[in-house]
């Protein structure tokens, strides 16, 4: 008897340690913290250089209209000469801080995967892709495939070259040219990451498929049927974010319909885990899922929001 | 792209006809293609959806009790209508007029059956969410057969009492009034259409014996110019957007600036749908569903709200598309190029700021389309018509 009950507890803590567990941080989450403090540091120092720069360029501008009043000599001469050193300077700093800049947002993708491998040592029943929701026919790598797009709601007579024509694209395996996004273009290297930073950075949130949903294996999604998802949400901090209220939207970008049906979190299967039902996608192309999120500690008003994009 | 050739001389060879090779056929196909057109074939449609909200759905004595009512006039006013009037086996289950006529002209166009059990929608409009609740519509409509519930049960006790209480028990209890016995009615049709299976197209022919790996049989082999209009349909003219899957529709709703058939009277199309699906008699939610709530997702996680609703219709099916002319809600378009025409060249949606709810969204782009082009398109949507069988008992009465 005391013998079962031991086993019990033991097989207890086997199963619940690590979901005790997940209140405290992981290693791969304290680096990704970090990186992504380095990264907001290097940023604002991005900003301010930028600021300065415009500020400079501004002040240019002004002196530039004094030294084009000068009457022609040494004075005037000389401020021209000063002004252009002004200028290489401005753009020197400009230049320095879009660098900054772009080491800041090298830094963020680092920190991102320090916690996408963070989240999946932390949830690994939930959170084990990195790649966001494809379709179960092997297509939704083919870059080629579109989709229909159109820019506007509905085109004046007088002005419907406005709309361009659709374009298609070949695959390099491919002869058959599948329509591409032609008004608003897919860019070349769409970033598909299941994990993302919320805008305001307070929290990342990772979408992948409910296994049990989907008639595949894989958790490939077939197209025009009703699946589920789970959004992991966690604070920067590796802390699940419980209670959330989450708003669940998705269009196509370049064309004016969104999802056809409306989507809801109707479940939180465990603390930051959240089932999100009613799911559908009628056409491949490229989606945008955003995700607009409150902590239940949030003001009324205060809203974040995570935004996914799919190539389906 | 030899190894295809090699395995369809031995194939011929195996059927006894070696020496007399087919000749060579060059289609420009990759396997990815091949892999992609696959999507689209009747062989990967998946088996019959469940259908949870009628436990008679799959019951085949329910199926012949509903292929009997389908084809039965009584069923209706004056004698004369019956679900085939407007859904003629011969036309694919349609009727070849612009808007259905039963004891008068109605609002629609007649849609196929033969795709009708798949997607989670019925009408242009989707107002209704399965077949059997779709069909009590028909024979209420004053304009179809114009019948009531308590003519409805007369006659099902006097000429299919015996079939009827075989499968829903017997009508002399107190449980079966004229509702139940309507609601039993449209499941014992639904149970019938879902019966109804089409056979491979040439389409479908053609890409089952590439991805054999096999020489298509001659009847199968696209000609050039279907072969053209496929990657038009696939590509340039991006049919496939929503024409896609095996039954070559996203079972969606879409404006495509469709002529409105009466502009002093415009058809709002989802959007009035949706209203009529939620408040219907009959939904899945409805008591006369056997669904458990949890099973009707559709309507759960239904979209509501959108510019995009206003004026959208059902996306067809385009099975069978070359034989169910005319096109569109109302019949607008008689013919296949006319459709083409359309698409190439688009007005945009009729907008009256007085009728509609907001400025209807228009989905789709001007495709400057040749004329030879179209033409190709047109060929390649004559690939998709199934032959119609001559030994398939649901097809006609018993």
């Amino acid at each position: 008897m005391i013998l079962a009950r031991f086993l019990l507890l033991s097989l207890f803590l086997l199963l619940y340690g690590p979901l005790q567990a997940q209140g405290s941080s992981n290693n791969a989450i304290q680096a990704g913290s970090e990186l992504l403090r380095k990264a907001d540091t290097l940023e604002n120092q991005a900003r301010k250089l930028i600021q300065q720069g415009s500020k400079r360029r501004k002040d240019i501008k002004q002196q530039r209209q004094t030294v084009l009043r000068l009457p022609p000599g040494p004075e005037k001469t000389a401020l021209e000469q000063r002004l252009e050193q002004a200028i290489a300077e401005s753009l020197g700093t400009q230049r320095d801080g879009a660098e900054l800049r772009k080491q800041a947002a090298a830094l963020r993708e680092q920190a991102l995967d320090h916690f996408a491998d963070g989240l999946r040592q932390q949830w690994p029943a939930w959170a084990t892709k990195r790649q966001s929701i494809q379709l179960s026919d092997g297509f939704s790598d083919v870059p080629a495939l579109g989709g229909h797009n159109v820019r506007m709601r509905s085109v004046h007579p007088s002005k419907k070259d406005l709309a361009g024509a659709p374009e298609t694209q070949q695959s390099n395996d491919m002869s058959l040219a599948l329509p591409r996004l032609s008004a608003q273009q897919l860019p070349p290297q769409l970033n598909t990451d299941s994990f993302t930073f919320s805008r305001d950075r307070r929290f990342i949130g990772h979408i992948e498929v409910l296994p049990e949903s989907v008639r595949s294996d894989d958790g490939r999604i077939e197209i025009n049927e009703l699946h589920q998802w789970v959004l992991v949400l966690s604070d920067l901090n590796g802390e699940p974010v419980s209670d959330a209220a989450i708003e669940f939207t998705g269009h196509m970008p370049g064309h004016v319909h969104g999802l056809p049906t409306q989507p809801e979190v109707t479940e939180e299967l465990a603390p930051g885990i959240y089932r999100i039902s009613g799911l559908k996608f009628q056409m491949r192309g490229w989606w945008v899922i955003e995700l607009l999120v409150s902590a239940s500690s949030d003001a009324a008003d205060q809203q974040d929001s995570l935004r996914f994009n799919l190539h389906l | 792209m030899m190894r295809w050739q090699i395995k369809a001389l031995l194939m011929v060879c195996l059927l006894g006809a070696c020496g007399k090779p087919l000749p060579p056929y060059e289609h420009g196909l990759t396997d990815r293609d091949i892999a992609f057109l696959q999507t689209f074939s009747i062989d990967n449609l998946p088996a019959l959806p469940e259908a949870p909200d009628n436990i008679y759905a799959d019951n085949e004595q329910a199926a012949l009790l509903g292929q009997s009512l389908f084809f039965d006039a009584r069923l209706s006013a004056n004698g004369l209508v019956s679900c085939a009037t407007c859904h003629q086996p011969e036309h694919y289950f349609t009727d070849g007029r612009k808007r259905g006529l039963g004891l008068a002209n109605t609002q629609r166009n007649t849609m196929s059956l033969l795709t009708a059990a798949w997607g989670p929608w019925r009408y242009w409009d989707g107002r209704k969410d399965s077949l059997w609740a779709q069909a009590t519509e028909p024979l209420e409509h004053p304009d179809e057969h114009g019948f009531s519930r308590a003519q409805l049960k007369a006659l099902i006790l006097r000429h299919y009492a015996e079939p009827y209480s075989a499968v829903f028990g017997s009508l002399s209890k107190e449980a079966h009034d004229a509702t139940r016995v309507m609601v039993n009615v449209g499941k014992a049709l639904m149970a019938y259409q879902r019966r109804l299976a089409l056979q491979p197209s040439k389409f479908d022919r053609f890409v089952a014996a590439l991805g054999q790996e096999l020489a298509p049989a001659m009847s199968a082999r696209l000609t050039g110019s279907e072969l053209n209009g496929l990657r038009l349909f696939m590509g340039k003219a991006a049919c496939a957007s929503c024409h896609n899957g095996p039954l070559f529709s996203n079972f969606e709703f879409h404006n495509i600036g469709a002529p409105e058939t009466d502009e002093a009277k415009v058809d709002l199309g989802r959007y009035a749908g949706i209203e009529k699906l939620r408040n219907d008699e009959f939904n899945c939610l409805s008591v006369w569903s056997d669904a458990p709530e949890s099973a009707c997702q559709e309507l759960r996680y239904l979209k509501s709200q959108g510019p995009e609703l206003v004026g959208a219709f059902k996306t067809p099916s385009l099975r069978n598309v070359a034989e169910t002319s005319p096109y569109m809600h109302g019949g607008q378009l008689a013919s296949l190029a006319d459709v083409v025409d359309h698409y190439n060249a688009p007005k945009p949606p009729f907008y009256d700021r007085a009728q509609h709810p907001s400025r209807p969204h228009f989905d789709i782009l001007p495709l400057g389309l040749s004329k030879q082009e179209k033409a190709e398109l047109v060929a390649f949507l004559k690939t998709l018509t199934s032959p119609v069988p001559d030994n398939d008992a649901w097809w006609n009465p018993r």
